[in-house]
């Protein structure tokens, strides 16, 4: 469903993408590791749309990205920003209430949606609370909410599922406690088994291994590695990549875990 | 079946909605009595009753005496088109003021920011020192001015958008320096022209900074008016994309909103009601800064319910400015820039004071 082929995207002289190439189908979880600017949460601009100048092929759904109708693009792709701007006081229904804004439906199916979906990530309970007051965890929670809403197909659309549909998370779960963050990825993985794709940046590694299906890992705005999980989180690769030699602890049938 | 939090939530936009509703109808009767008390004050006082008196026997054909011809004069000629203007000019600056805040996603804003009233002073200034100078070129002078000021106002914006264009689109933070240079440029623009110009003209200039609605006819009342309906129809049109644009424009766009496209919709619409107010009305401050703000606290912070909350309260706060402005030195009318200043800034300092000790700026 999307093909990134010899992607590059230059900013001046500065090269902030160079020559990268990923296969995500529907239903895969993609983990993007790299150290700090090593150009992870640009990837994710750059296949959210966000960049118009970049080099190669970006195809989403057998489509060039740039030739996307920007109001359809929404309904099959969705981007949860690492830093929400929001300055004026909206409420937390009012957030969510825009992931619904493309869809053609009535205020009963949207409230519906959301419902459904506040439900799954725990925030019922911050209806009528000003966004500003809530805390980084739980803010980023009702984002991913949106996020998810805007993904959710309308109730006469022939598509049951999320396939073709593309959920791009950018360190969803850094202010996330810790029965969240695991909470956070069951979900999003139990939306991967019904056909969403999702590539997720995030430091956090041990967390977004288990659930990976592929991992890209990045250095200097370069594919250092990318495959699954077992071909790319290699002690050489982690040394390449963040400078260190990390101790990797590995057991039959999970995912490595990586220590120092 | 709807779920109980289905239910539940369908029951708070509900009661919601009811809420803004009932607030807006109190701000619309709260503008309606504004009218009563604007109608009466000045200075000559009149009374609705003996009004309504001269209504009743106008509708009946019958004579009116001296007295009664005046009243009516004052009312109908004097009186209702600068009052009605006063609501028009109210919330065209209203709804600027709230669709810029939006825009630039700062609660601090105002369309002065890219130098739509510096761009008007700086052509009216210039307009009035010429014409001050050379009186017999004069074919039109109050429509020169506002023409001039009207076109200066649209200049401005032109240039603050053509220095905040760039490949990658217009950056908020580039349009606002190339307004603060835009403003900069105006306002020396405007020390020079008063430098020069002679004693008369430049009490005309100071006068035009103050914004004025002496002078204000029908036919510029139905001028303003024609181009009010469909400016407030594009402002309510812009609710969704300013609601979407609050969350910052990559989330916009990823939310399927032309982010480019919209953002230039309304620095435009921005700069047409500022320009249009602007060239009839001369400088009015506050308006646009401070009564989005009043209308987030009485009402939302949702453009939905605030867009047409600020309509009605700018409206509503011209009223009054303009009372205040006829009948606290009457005879003597002070300019309604200064009313709306002396009513905003102590406001505005009010606001930030609370904001700064609540650790916010909404």
């Amino acid at each position: 469903m999307l093909k990134l082929e010899n992607l590059s995207l230059h900013h001046g002289n500065t090269h902030l993408l160079e020559d990268l190439s990923l296969h995500v189908q529907s239903g895969d979880f993609v983990a993007v590791i790299g150290e700090n600017g090593c150009g992870k949460s640009t990837l994710l601009s750059c296949i959210a749309g966000l960049h118009k100048h970049y080099r190669g092929t970006l195809l989403f759904n057998g489509v060039h990205l740039h030739q996307w109708h920007i109001k359809q693009l929404a309904k099959f792709r969705a981007y949860v920003n690492q830093h929400s701007q929001l300055q004026f006081a909206f409420l937390t229904e009012e957030v969510l209430q825009l992931g619904r804004a493309n869809q053609l439906e009535s205020q009963q199916q949207s409230s519906a949606v959301i419902c459904e979906i506040a439900e799954m990530l725990s925030i019922s309970h911050l209806f009528g609370r000003d966004i500003r007051t809530l805390s980084g965890g739980e803010r980023q929670r009702v984002f991913i909410a949106k996020a998810l809403i805007q993904l959710v197909p309308q109730q006469n659309e022939k598509i049951t599922n999320y396939k073709d549909k593309l959920l791009l998370l950018d360190e969803p779960t850094s202010a996330l406690d810790f029965r969240f963050q695991k909470a956070m990825m069951d979900l999003v993985h139990s939306f991967c088994q019904q056909g969403l794709a999702v590539i997720c940046v995030s430091h956090d590694i041990n967390l977004v291994l288990p659930y990976a299906k592929e991992v890209m890992l990045l250095a200097n705005g370069r594919c250092l590695a990318s495959g699954s999980v077992a071909q790319v989180i290699t002690s050489e690769n982690l040394r390449q990549c963040f400078g260190i030699t990390p101790r990797l602890i590995t057991q039959t049938g999970a995912a490595p875990y990586i220590t120092h | 079946m709807l779920t109980i939090p289905t239910q539940q939530l369908q029951l708070i936009l509900q009661k919601r909605r009811q809420k803004q509703v009932k607030s807006l109808l109190i701000a619309t009767l709260l503008g309606f009595c504004m009218l009563l008390v604007g109608i009466q004050t000045g200075s000559v006082q009149q009374s609705v009753s003996v009004l309504m008196d001269i209504v009743l026997q106008k509708f009946h054909q019958q004579a009116l005496s001296q007295e009664q011809t005046i009243q009516w004069y004052i009312f109908a000629e004097l009186r209702a088109p600068r009052m009605i203007m006063a609501m028009l000019v109210g919330a065209l600056l209203a709804m600027s003021g709230c669709a810029m805040q939006g825009l630039v996603r700062n609660p601090l804003a105002d369309p002065g920011l890219i130098g739509i009233s510096a761009g008007a002073a700086a052509a009216a200034a210039s307009v009035l020192a010429v014409t001050n100078h050379f009186p017999d070129i004069v074919f039109s002078g109050y429509y020169l001015v506002a023409l001039a000021a009207f076109l200066g106002a649209l200049l401005a914006v032109w240039l603050v958008i053509v220095i905040a264009r760039s490949p990658a689109g217009m950056a908020i933070s580039t349009l606002i320096l190339a307004g603060v240079a835009v403003n900069a440029v105006a306002t020396t623009h405007i020390g020079a022209i008063s430098y020069m110009a002679n004693d008369d003209a430049l009490r005309q200039i100071t006068y035009w900074t103050m914004g004025s609605l002496g002078g204000i006819n029908w036919s510029k009342v139905v001028f303003v008016g024609a181009f009010f309906l469909p400016v407030c129809y594009l402002f309510l049109h812009l609710r969704q994309a300013l609601n979407m644009l609050a969350l910052g424009e990559n989330e916009a766009q990823c939310m399927g909103l032309n982010v480019s496209k919209y953002k230039r919709l309304v620095l435009w619409l921005v700069a047409f009601s500022v320009a249009l107010a602007t060239a009839l009305c001369g400088i009015i401050g506050f308006v646009g800064l401070v009564v989005p703000h009043i209308a987030r606290s009485l009402f939302s912070a949702d453009h939905k319910y605030l867009m047409p909350a600020c309509g009605a309260l700018g409206a509503i706060l011209m009223l009054v400015a303009d009372t205040i402005s006829r009948a606290l030195f009457a005879p003597i009318e002070i300019p309604i820039g200064i009313v709306t200043s002396a009513i905003g800034a102590p406001f505005f300092l009010y606001l930030l004071t609370r904001n700064k000790s609540r650790g916010v700026y909404a």
